[in-house]
């Protein structure tokens, strides 16, 4: 799988991503790094901590770098978490709620992630 | 060369003619001696039966003489062996009476002759020969005389006794000698053949015209001269002849001068029989030789006619050809010279050339050395890159134009034929010209009208190499502050309802061609040769290209130009129609104003906004413009959106807009129509309340593109212009980017560098703040501030910053990236202090153009 499969796979514009980041290999290495990246599992902790302050920033964070990327899904996603999370009071069953499509999502793109050489 | 033909064609004639001359005379020649031959033959054989039957004519007339005396004989026989001399003489005379002979006689064996009856004979041709034959008891005939005339004597053997005593020994039956002659046709001289008798020695039995001379041989040895070998001769042998009893023959030519005669015969002597007598027969030729001579003659004429004719044929099939050969040689030469003047040209192309391409080259070769030796001076080398740049792009050209025209003289340009759209066609070409028009400073304006079809199946990219052909040539040819413009439209094609006949011309006001240059205008590597042109540079291929490539699609290209006035090109094309996607085009029932002051582009225009379903209303002055949008305000129908020319007499279109704007409250979308670039009027009109630009050419769906899109920026509140085409660069500026997060960090660092800048990372708010304060007053250009970050977050870090005492801690622009582009923190951003802020993902243009606008405050 090349990258424009790769976005293929997951829904999202290749073209808006390779203007913006110009070359193939470039949209690899940065894909590579968000494998490493502590945000998701860093939201996933916080969430299951019911410590809302920190998962807003995890999850605003996330939201940045899946938009960076062009996970358009995953960005949309994370985006309807972090504007919940910005005010108080959160509830614990709509955080849960607005989870499922994140999980989803960054299943998707892992799983996609895995194959892409 | 012409001579030298001329020399051959002559000399080929005459001896052509010289030559059938010869052949027909020695036909003639030979006829001629055939026709003698022949005629020989003829008249020998005809003589030979004129002989046989003279002769038969002789032995009847013997015959009946004879039998007459065998008669006689009988009767005196009759009278018995004992009969007397006195019975016998007496009945013989009876009877010679009863027959009226003029003399009848008996010979006794003495050789004494006894007339019986009439004239006494006196004396006989040949005495001895009678008493010699009747002895030996033969018949013979002879010639006589008696007392009262000449005889012919028929004598006869018998045996009857005389009133003498004597014995007779034959009979002599006479008659008139005349009678014979008479009989014999021996006198005649008017018949075509004569006759002689001669006797053995030659005499003649008896004289008429043609016993000339002593002796019959006396005659031919004085007066003939045989065909073949001498008189003697042929005497010595007819007289052989004679002896031996054969007939003979020659011919001669007969010349007697004392009876004027001289003419050519044929000669033939038969024996008669029982006689000494020898039958000569003569054929004069004159009657012969004339019918042969007219033969002769009308053969000549004959032949002369045939000669006349066969030469004037000759004459005409020489004629013929040496025109035939006279065009020809002239077509050779036309060709050699058309091949010469190719060739010539060609050479010149390539000296040209060389010339042409290597100034490029040296220039390329020339910047780059410059470049070199100032590496340091980044000005410098820019602007050697820069020319370099072009005269790579004019070296390309020119090798383009090259090839393409190798292309097409090895038949190898092919056209590939896709729906395309005119107007993009258009505007594509306008945008390409713009910027050269500009430098130029010449005048351009496009007219567009009748537009049926804007789509239509053509290769769009030799259209447009034909159009940019025009209008280089144009842009070459024209002086500064020179008119160029370009018209197009359309009619229905004769070729049928799937096509439609494409106009389209370019017109200038430049140098023009002189009348002899146009006629080679589209032939290959020819350029008009004059001062003014050489500093023009070019292949002078362009032409014979557009011309290749305008025939190829079907269409042609008429040419009206003069020197000094300017030159038109005028192409026309019979496109085949592509089926239009006019469905989507739909305008609200806007009321809209086109000011233009071409009444054509107003017409054009008005049709078109009609059939996207606007009100369209026009006039031709900005002055008559104001005072229209004044009564339709005054009306309650205010315009939707006007639509003025740039260009216009009188108030030009930027003026109308500022009075339009002065006069009314109401804010009206104005467009400004225009041909050119609109940065270079930008400025000036979006000060004077300008609002959209369209640029020229109108086609329907420019004018429903640029309305929607103007639609579409009013409920977005407001004209977004875009930049300039000359890129803001981050050369050489230093950015501090506080990013918590790698990947983001990586990305946005990669983008920046990518134009230019050099960027600094800080891992979090205090560190960016940290290093802000360590950094020399203005090290930093810009802050691109993330604002969720660990310790401290981008407001938090913006406030501190913003609150050091140095002096560009309030200028620095910073700029919040960040993920959430409308929620409350766009305005946190303001309220802490940031310039702007931008949403992630980095839109690069975006970016630069917020940097661009930021740092140079």
């Amino acid at each position: 799988m090349n990258v424009k499969e790769f976005y293929e796979a997951i829904g999202a514009n290749y073209q808006d991503v390779i203007a913006r980041l110009m070359k193939d290999e470039l949209i690899l290495r940065f894909l590579n790094k968000y494998k490493d990246d502590v945000n998701y599992d860093n939201l996933e902790k916080n969430v299951a901590a019911g410590d809302y302050k920190e998962a807003f920033l995890s999850v605003h964070t996330l939201k940045g770098l899946a938009l960076n990327l062009g996970l358009s899904k995953l960005g949309a996603a994370t985006g309807e978490l972090t504007e919940y999370l910005r005010a108080e009071g959160n509830d614990p069953e709509k955080v849960e709620e607005l989870m499922v499509p994140i999980r989803e999502c960054h299943k998707e793109v892992t799983e996609n992630l895995a194959k892409l050489s | 060369m012409k001579r030298r033909t001329l020399q051959v064609i002559i000399g080929g004639m005459t001896f052509i003619i010289i030559l059938t001359v010869i052949v027909l005379i020695s036909l003639n020649r030979f006829m001629d001696r055939q026709t003698l031959t022949d005629v020989q033959r003829i008249a020998g054989t005809y003589l030979e039966g004129v002989a046989s039957g003279e002769i038969n004519n002789y032995i009847v007339v013997a015959d009946i003489r004879y039998s007459q005396l065998n008669y006689l004989s009988d009767e005196l026989d009759a009278l018995g062996e004992n009969a007397s001399g006195d019975e016998i003489e007496r009945i013989a005379a009876e009877y010679a009476r009863l027959q009226e002979l003029p003399s009848f006689a008996f010979v006794d064996e003495d050789g004494v002759i006894h007339t019986v009856h009439g004239g006494e004979i006196m004396s006989l041709g040949n005495h001895e020969s009678l008493v010699e034959k009747m002895k030996a008891k033969e018949p013979i005939v002879m010639t006589g005389k008696s007392s009262e005339q000449d005889l012919i004597v028929w004598a006869a053997p018998a045996s009857y006794p005389l009133k003498n005593g004597k014995k007779a020994i034959g009979m002599l039956y006479c008659r008139e000698l005349d009678q014979f002659v008479k009989n014999m046709h021996l006198s005649e001289v008017e018949t075509l053949a004569r006759f002689l008798l001669v006797r053995k020695d030659g005499s003649y039995v008896f004289r008429t015209e043609e016993s000339v001379g002593d002796t019959y041989y006396d005659k031919l040895l004085r007066y003939t001269k045989p065909v073949d070998g001498t008189a003697e001769e042929k005497v010595a042998d007819l007289k052989e002849h004679i002896d031996a009893d054969e007939a003979w023959s020659m011919e001669v030519i007969y010349e007697d001068p004392d009876r004027g005669i001289k003419e050519r015969r044929s000669v033939r002597v038969d024996v008669l029989p029982n006689s000494n007598w020898y039958l000569v027969s003569l054929l004069p030729y004159g009657v012969l030789d004339e019918t042969i001579e007219g033969m002769s003659a009308a053969r000549n004429k004959g032949m002369m006619i045939a000669l006349s004719v066969l030469c004037a044929g000759i004459l005409i099939v020489v004629g013929i050809y040496m025109r035939m050969t006279r065009g020809q040689i002239r077509a050779l030469e036309k060709a050699r010279r058309a091949a010469d003047d190719a060739n010539k040209a060609k050479s010149e192309f390539l000296s040209n050339m060389s010339h042409d391409i290597r100034t490029p080259m040296n220039a390329i070769i020339g910047m780059t050395a410059i470049a070199s030796d100032h590496l340091d001076d980044t000005d410098r080398v820019k602007d050697c890159l820069k020319k370099i740049n072009l005269s790579g792009k004019h070296l390309l050209g020119l090798i383009n134009d090259v090839l393409d025209m190798s292309k097409i003289e090895s038949g190898k340009m092919t056209l590939n034929l896709d729906v395309i759209s005119l107007r993009q066609t258009m505007e594509v070409m306008c945008d390409i010209v713009r910027p050269q028009i500009k430098v130029n400073k010449q005048q351009f304006d496009i007219i567009i009208k009748n537009i049926i079809s804007e789509k239509v199946y053509c290769d769009d990219v030799r259209l447009n190499q034909v159009l940019l052909n025009f209008l280089s040539n144009a842009m070459k040819f024209t002086p500064e502050g020179g008119q160029i413009h370009v018209n197009l439209w359309q009619e229905p094609s004769d070729k049928g309802d799937a096509y439609v006949k494409t106009h389209l011309i370019v017109k200038d006001n430049g140098m023009g061609m002189s009348e002899e240059f146009q006629k080679k205008l589209f032939r290959s590597f020819e350029r008009e040769d004059n001062k003014r042109v050489h500093k023009t540079q070019g292949t002078g291929l362009g032409l014979t290209i557009t011309k290749y490539i305008v025939e190829a699609m079907g269409g042609t290209i008429e040419v009206d130009s003069k020197a000094g006035v300017g030159t038109s090109f005028h192409v026309i094309i019979d496109f085949e129609r592509a089926p239009e996607d006019e469905g989507e085009m739909v305008l609200p029932d806007w009321r809209i104003l086109v000011v233009d002051d071409n009444e054509e582009v107003c017409q054009s225009a008005e049709l078109s906004l009609r059939e996207l379903g606007a009100r369209p209303d026009t006039c031709r002055s900005g002055e008559e413009a104001v005072s229209m949008v004044l009564k339709a305000h005054e009306e309650g129908d205010d315009y939707y959106a006007l639509l003025i020319d740039y260009l216009m007499e009188g108030m030009n279109g930027v003026q109308t807009a500022q009075k339009i704007n002065e006069v009314l409250d109401e804010n009206i979308p104005i467009s400004l129509i225009s041909a050119y670039d609109w940065s270079d009027i930008e400025e000036k009109a979006i000060a004077s309340g300008i609002t959209g630009f369209i640029p020229k050419p109108l086609f329907k769906s420019t004018l429903y593109h640029e309305l929607k899109k103007s639609m579409c920026e009013e409920i977005d509140g407001g004209v977004e212009v875009t930049a300039g085409s000359d890129k803001f660069s981050l050369n050489g500026m230093h950015i501090l980017l506080p990013e918590d997060n790698d990947i983001n960090a990586e990305i946005a660092t990669m983008i920046l560098e990518e134009n230019g800048a050099t960027v600094e990372r800080a891992e979090d708010g205090q560190m960016a703040v940290d290093m802000f304060k360590d950094s020399e007053v203005g090290y930093y250009d810009a802050i691109l501030m993330d604002l969720r970050m660990p310790n401290l977050n981008g407001f938090e870090a913006t406030d501190r910053i913003r609150a050091m005492e140095r002096e560009d801690a309030k200028k620095i622009p910073i700029i919040a990236l960040t993920a959430d582009a409308f929620s409350e923190d766009a305005n946190k951003c303001i309220e802490h202090g940031m310039n702007t802020h931008l949403a992630k993902p980095i839109d690069i243009d975006l970016l630069l153009r917020t940097l661009e606008r930021l740092v140079e405050k």
